[in-house]
């Protein structure tokens, strides 16, 4: 006799404890796409780190080159066959300090060569010591038209400024003369040097190089590109059925053109008009049929024949009770707000040097919407446009601070590049979650100074 | 089969939420024979079943941190496998309704006088029709109502019923069928 059994529990006794081990390659591959995934997410932020690192690195080898060709010393006498408008000579400084006034007297040491470098001190006698050796500098030049060149004078050079004894030399090497005309000027060379190294302790001397050049120059004008995404990664502001679900920001292609005034040699006021764009998408979204649950997007207008609703996972995964209708378990949204910025913003210059100037950036942005979109992304449906928010703001602010580099290619124009971290303050109306928009952009252009 | 503490899965769990590698490896390595059992009843091919692996384990390690450690994690990834093998199969091709009329669910009793292996059995569901398949393996392997299942498959209640009327019909004839091929073959021994 035959023995007849349920099909549905002959499966079931079967299946119970069935196991099969896949093929040990399949971890490699699951392993490499995690990877990959990791990847995408840091794209951005690679690419615009090693940018600012590169640019970063560059800057600093240059200012190090610069100070090392520097041969910073106690005065010393040099000779050089070229004028360097960088290094004073005596000359220029007689000229600027008394072009008038018996200048006459030092104008002797016209014809020479010779130049005084000098280390810049705060300290008085550092100051009286320059001071001094200008002035012994001064009078063996005029001593040497009067004598022919004498080697014991290098040597009385050092011994002065050794010593402090200026007089005592002076009285020694110079005719009685020239002693008289030194004494008379001598105060008034004083205060006049005081005032010039006062001018020199300030701003450093190198602050001059660029400004010499475009001293009348107060306006310039950038065109500029930038490279842009949102540093937010949470909070989902798209809708409240997903505000747990994670976010990322797109990369985004900005332009624009910003125009500056220079207030002073330190201050730059700036403004323009550029486009920001921001786009960020809501990751691990559950596509449902509107049918299956009684939530509707409270933060998305749908479009017309757009039915659907959202989810987050865990609300599928952990309610056994409830049943939905499921179009897509993985899809994401990406929400998408182009706004028309006018930013005012403060530059303040922090490094200067022969090429390359520095300035801290801060300021605010207004910001008009242009464009308000969300498109949902799915493998079951494809890239479809499903509405627009309707919990955004069309005018919005945002405070901006950042740094700026600039690197001088000709007198007139620069090569620019600025990142910025601007802050938007009121993008959303209602319902954002906590999600305050954090937008990060790599600026840079070529400035026009004129 | 790979036994894994109560204490140390957690702790592998909450690894995985920091992405770290070897807590993914370790959560692949106890948990991937099950689910692509699981991916096997549910697909058409091992081709199949290796693709709805890969995509299931992906989506795991996605959502990890949305596990909430209060139901079974086995439960949990489980539900998530057999999720992505139905969005697999809308991807491939849209589920068309098959209503051939309708069907009593009636009990199918088959034969039970030689042992079937279960790669046999296997072979079998895999042959099915798609949503033969699913319904078979959603009602009768992994429990669930035929409420749920019409849901899960956006098909009526009625047409679960009858789906799985089909499948079992289907799979009788498949079993007795080799059934008789195994008799005759040991009567020529």
């Amino acid at each position: 006799m035959s023995d007849k059994k349920n099909i549905d529990h002959l499966f079931q006794e079967k299946f119970q404890h069935f196991e099969q081990q896949p093929n040990p390659e399949l971890w490699y591959q699951i392993e490499s796409r995690l990877q990959r995934k990791n990847k995408r997410f840091f794209s951005f932020w690679w690419i615009s780190s090693g940018a600012a690192i590169l640019i970063v690195g560059l800057f600093i080898l240059y200012t190090q080159k610069n100070k090392s060709n520097e041969v910073v010393v106690d005065p010393i006498i040099t000779t050089s066959p070229k004028k360097n408008p960088q290094q004073e000579t005596p000359k220029d400084f007689f000229q600027k300090t008394s072009p008038t006034e018996k200048g006459e007297v030092f104008i002797t040491g016209e014809q020479e060569k010779g130049k005084i470098q000098y280390k810049k001190r705060n300290d008085h006698t550092g100051s009286e010591k320059i001071l001094k050796s200008r002035i012994a500098h001064t009078v063996i030049k005029n001593n040497e038209q009067k004598k022919d060149n004498s080697p014991s004078i290098s040597g009385e050079v050092d011994q002065l400024v050794k010593t402090n004894e200026v007089s005592e030399v002076i009285k020694k090497k110079i005719p009685s003369a020239t002693i008289t005309s030194l004494s008379t000027t001598k105060d008034s060379l004083k205060n006049q040097y005081t005032n010039q190294q006062k001018k020199e302790l300030t701003p450093h001397q190198d602050d001059k190089s660029l400004d010499m050049n475009n001293k009348d120059k107060k306006w310039s004008v950038r065109p500029l590109i930038a490279l842009s995404t949102m540093a937010n990664t949470s909070n989902s502001p798209t809708d409240v059925a997903i505000r747990n679900n994670n976010t990322f920001g797109n990369t985004a292609v900005n332009i624009g053109i910003s125009v500056s005034y220079k207030l002073s040699n330190r201050f730059i006021l700036q403004s323009g008009v550029l486009t920001q764009k921001i786009s960020f998408n809501t990751e691990n979204v559950v596509l449902l049929n509107q049918f299956s649950t009684t939530n509707t997007p409270s933060s998305v207008s749908l479009r017309s024949g757009i039915n659907y609703s959202f989810s987050e996972r865990t609300d599928l995964v952990n309610s056994a009770s409830e049943t939905y209708s499921i179009v897509d378990l993985d899809a994401e949204l990406n929400q998408a707000m182009h706004y028309i910025e006018i930013p005012i913003e403060a530059k303040y210059r922090i490094a200067n040097s022969k090429k390359i100037r520095s300035h801290l950036i801060g300021g605010f942005s207004s910001l008009f919407l242009q464009k308000n979109e969300i498109i949902l992304l799915s493998d079951v449906l494809g890239r479809v446009d499903i509405g627009a928010a309707n919990n955004l703001n069309s005018v919005n602010f945002s405070g901006n601070v950042g740094l700026d580099l600039d690197y001088q290619i000709s007198s007139n124009l620069f090569l620019n590049v600025n990142p910025m971290l601007k802050v938007h303050l009121n993008t959303f109306s209602r319902g954002s979650n906590g999600y305050q928009p954090y937008f990060i952009g790599v600026y840079s252009g070529i400035t026009y100074q004129f | 089969m790979k036994i894994v503490s109560h204490i140390r899965l957690n702790e592998l769990i909450n690894n995985c939420c920091q992405n770290d590698p070897s807590a993914q490896a370790k959560i692949y390595q106890f948990f991937a024979a099950k689910l692509f059992a699981l991916c096997l009843k549910y697909s058409q091919n091992k081709e199949d079943a290796e693709d709805v692996l890969q995509d299931s384990f992906l989506m795991i390690f996605k959502k990890i941190k949305q596990y909430d450690h209060k139901g079974s994690f086995e439960g949990w990834i489980k539900r998530i496998t057999i999720n992505v093998a139905l969005q697999k199969h809308r991807q491939m091709s849209q589920l068309r309704v098959l209503r051939q009329g309708e069907l009593e669910n009636e009990i199918v009793y088959v034969e039970n006088d030689q042992e079937i292996g279960i790669d046999v059995l296997l072979g079998f569901i895999q042959q099915l029709p798609n949503q033969y398949r699913l319904v078979f393996n959603l009602y009768v392997l992994d429990r669930f109502s035929h409420k749920k299942i019409g849901e899960m498959l956006q098909i009526s209640e009625g047409t679960s019923k009858s789906n799985l009327s089909r499948a079992r019909l289907i799979l009788k004839e498949k079993i007795t069928e080799y059934q008789i091929k195994n008799q005759k073959a040991s009567h020529v021994r």
